[in-house]
């Protein structure tokens, strides 16, 4: 019967091409770590990982990530402390204070910004911060770790506040009527209520946008300057991870040092962000929304 | 007092927080539209790139071409894999084990940083495999990149349906594939369709995961898989970055814009179908 | 009188917790037979156990055996039992296609008839589930538009269009008013002459107007199994004294 047959083929195809999408995973982490791997031949982990300078290519190369690590995360945590209170503050109006029908609209309104390509937010960092900060700090070129910071701050928000607004709606939902019927303020409510029992929701925000940070690319990329130096000032010349590989591993010729060193870095980078997201897989497990 | 105070300084946070957000993303996209206008000409969206350093003149044509054909090609590949593996987790697997194990898979892969799948598709796609810089290794890496969000989306919308809806029809002798296809499909193809063009959108405007793989500066509207091809944000990253024209990145900006605009019109439309079947 | 269905130690676990305790059970052909007993005490979990539809579940375990006409409903293809076995659940679940395309589902999908040959089986099945009279001029409306009791009614109708021996039902009328339920349990009465009725039922009264047969479940052990006469009027056992008193005093 040919229903049959059709459903013995479904099921195959079904579970082998899960299987297939598995194995992806297995296979990228494998095959990067594989490339990796190559660079311990010549240096220790320890000096790849801390090692003070990055000179792949000069006579005397020195392949050490402290320096490009060290931006990737002074970039990601400056962009997390400024986005971190406005993300708070505005999912705190939209899920306590904005008028209900008014909502959906914005909260779909600040989904869209999410899904704006990080290429057109490195192209208004271009056009607009650069010049903007070159103006306020009186600097020849504006491409700095601040740049970097203040543009990637803008860019999670909207990931941080959808879900901290999410969990601030989940949680406390029965208890508003309680407070109100208390005759609290509605402030003093959100300050003493709401805020308090919505600290994991704003961790599980606060991480997602670290991955987002951390990850990115594009944005960064257009205003950081690139330099491979140790960032020691808000206003220096920096280069993170992602800006490493996309501008290098086309220049480094295939089975070098330099070829693998990338690579290794690639790893140190993924490694981070696949226990921030298993953390924050966790996280919104625990939450459940 | 006191209370007082501490209130003004709550509400004076939210107010300002709120209104910063929605100021800047209104700033964001209005800057690129009402300066992406004026770039727009009909020669500049049917034209290619022209000039010296190329780019400086002409337009944007193949760019436009080779991002449908990226985001075509990614999405056939990536909803393949997506929706086989929501339909396994929501019709076949009953095992806890395999079920969590899945989903943490899928949400790792979610984390993999784009760089680093543009990455590991320059040198296992472009390389070992000897595709050369393509329309194929783009898009495969970039179908990598939103298989994810395609499994995420379709599952999500798989969970909607009754659960004895399922169970009814397995409990009349009905195969699982006959349910899909009968029941789950027609039931749910929109949402499943508009999690699908989600995934899409995002692969067009993506430029980490092709620019070591697929995209180039100039090359003609893809006629083949195996060919470098242009795409949007590659050239606007270009014209930005090397400076070459401030007005054609724009434009070039704005036309990324305004597709992802349409693919959320699209998705609009597609949600709001369903409501109106429901009543 | 044969018995159909059989259970032998029967025992099921979803992950640490038992929700079935070494049951042994048989049902009688042709007769009604109603499982009572507190919520979640199992009674869902014994009738998806008898068409196979815990095969489906995640993470529910299986000991012991059953036994569909004294073979092992394990030596059946799981389709070839679901044919002959049925289930309609608490909510009605229509799908969301008109009253012709839900009664022609299964058919479609089991054998090739011709157009007449499937109109005139929809036509009798939706005669003996007492729904024909009021949806004979609207096939093609919606089966979603339908009362919830005709919903329900429709769903035992498309469970009848396989001819099955057996049909399980898991609180058939909880979400229903008295009218329509009554409109179920005449439907009921009048499929037990050839068909074997398993229901799960909250409603002791409803037990004792249909029911040939009480079982009666406590935490995922049979209690007592009798004549409903018997069972309302001399209970064997403490439990069900106090179970039926709590709920009638």
């Amino acid at each position: 019967m040919s229903n049959k047959h059709l459903e013995k083929l479904f099921a195959i195809a079904v579970k082998l091409l899960t299987a297939m999408a598995m194995l992806t995973l297995v296979f990228i982490i494998l095959f990067i770590l594989k490339e990796s791997l190559v660079v311990f031949q010549e240096i220790s982990l320890i000096d790849f990982l801390f090692g003070k300078e990055w000179r792949p290519v000069s006579q005397n190369m020195r392949l050490g990530l402290r320096p490009i690590i060290t931006a990737t995360l002074a970039l990601s945590g400056l962009a997390l402390i400024i986005a971190l209170p406005i993300s708070v503050g505005a999912a705190l109006f939209l899920s306590h204070v904005c008028p209900v029908r008014l909502r959906r609209p914005l909260r779909s309104f600040i989904d869209l910004l999410a899904g704006i390509p990080s290429v057109i937010y490195g192209f208004i960092g271009v056009v607009v911060l650069l010049p903007l900060m070159e103006r306020i700090f009186d600097m020849s070129a504006g491409d700095s770790l601040l740049a970097g910071g203040v543009l990637l701050a803008v860019m999670i928000l909207p990931f941080i506040i959808s879900t901290t607004a999410e969990s601030m709606e989940a949680s406390v939902k029965n208890h508003v009527m309680t407070s109100k019927s208390m005759g609290v303020s509605h402030w003093y409510m959100l300050r003493n209520l709401v805020l308090p029992s919505s600290w994991t929701g704003i961790i599980a925000g606060a991480v997602l946008g670290t991955s987002r940070a951390m990850g990115e690319t594009m944005a960064v990329m257009m205003v950081v300057g690139n330099s491979p130096l140790m960032p020691t000032s808000l206003f220096g010349r920096v280069k993170p991870i992602p800006s490493l590989i996309a501008l290098e591993i086309g220049s480094a010729p295939l089975g070098s040092m330099h070829y693998h060193a990338i690579f290794g870095a690639g790893f140190v980078l993924l490694v981070l962000l696949l226990i921030i997201n298993m953390f924050f897989y966790l996280l919104r497990k625990r939450i459940k929304f | 007092m006191r209370q007082n105070w501490k209130d003004l300084f709550i509400k004076g946070w939210l107010f300002f927080s709120i209104i910063l957000v929605i100021g800047m993303s209104i700033y964001v996209m209005g800057h690129i539209i009402v300066n992406g206008w004026r770039s727009i000409s009909l020669d500049f969206l049917i034209s290619s790139p022209r000039g010296m350093p190329l780019g400086t003149e002409g337009g944007i044509f193949p760019a436009i071409i080779g991002s449908l054909a990226l985001g075509i090609v990614s999405m056939l590949l990536a909803s393949i894999l997506g929706i086989a593996t929501a339909v396994y987790l929501y019709q076949y697997c009953t095992s806890q084990r395999i079920y969590s194990f899945i989903r943490l898979v899928v949400q790792c892969i979610a984390g993999i940083p784009s760089i680093v799948l543009g990455l590991f598709g320059y040198t296992f796609f472009v390389v070992s495999l000897g595709m050369g810089h393509s329309l194929l290794a783009g898009a495969l890496t970039l179908s990598i990149m939103i298989y994810p969000i395609v499994t995420i989306n379709t599952e999500k919308a798989l969970y909607e349906i009754q659960k004895e809806q399922v169970m009814v029809s397995y409990s009349l002798g009905v195969s699982k594939s006959y349910t899909f296809f009968h029941v789950v499909w027609p039931e749910r193809k929109n949402d499943i369709l508009s999690g699908v063009l989600l995934g899409t959108v995002y692969a067009m405007g993506a430029t980490a995961p092709i620019m070591l793989t697929a995209a180039v500066l100039s090359a003609a509207s893809p006629t083949s898989l195996f060919r470098p091809v242009m795409a949007l944000p590659y050239h606007l990253y270009i014209m930005a970055s090397e400076r070459i024209s401030i007005q054609n990145a724009y434009g070039t900006a704005m036309v990324l814009l305004m597709m992802l605009f349409t693919a959320y019109g699209f998705i609009f439309l597609l949600i709001r179908e369903r409501r109106v079947d429901k009543q | 009188m044969n018995t159909v269905m059989e259970m032998k130690d029967w025992k099921v676990n979803y992950g640490e917790v038992t929700v079935l305790n070494d049951v042994n059970i048989a049902f009688p052909e042709n007769r009604i037979t109603a499982l009572i007993g507190p919520s979640g005490c199992g009674k869902t979990t014994l009738l998806k156990s008898l068409n196979r539809l815990l095969d489906e579940e995640v993470s529910a375990q299986t000991q012991g055996e059953i036994t569909f006409k004294d073979r092992s409903i394990k030596d059946f293809h799981c389709e070839t039992l679901r044919q002959k076995i049925g289930i309609v659940f608490q909510t009605p679940t229509p799908f969301p296609f008109s009253i012709e395309k839900n009664m022609a589902y299964a058919l479609d999908y089991h054998f090739a008839m011709d157009r007449q040959n499937k109109k005139n089986l929809i036509s009798e099945k939706l005669k003996l589930a007492g729904l024909y009279d009021e949806v004979k001029d609207r096939m093609d409306l919606s089966a979603t538009n339908l009362s919830g009791g005709q919903q329900q009614r429709l769903c035992i109708a498309r469970s009848l269009t396989l001819n099955p021996d057996v049909i399980l039902l898991d609180e058939p009328c909880s979400s229903l008013d008295p009218k329509a339920t009554a409109k179920i349990e005449e439907t009921l009465l009048r499929l037990a002459q050839e068909i074997t009725i398993i229901i799960v039922t909250h409603n002791m009264a409803q037990a004792k107007r249909i029911a040939n047969h009480v079982a009666f479940f406590i935490d995922g052990e049979l209690v007592e199994y009798q004549p409903t006469n018997d069972f309302f009027n001399h209970p064997q056992k403490e439990e069900t004294r106090q179970y039926l008193e709590g709920l009638i005093g």
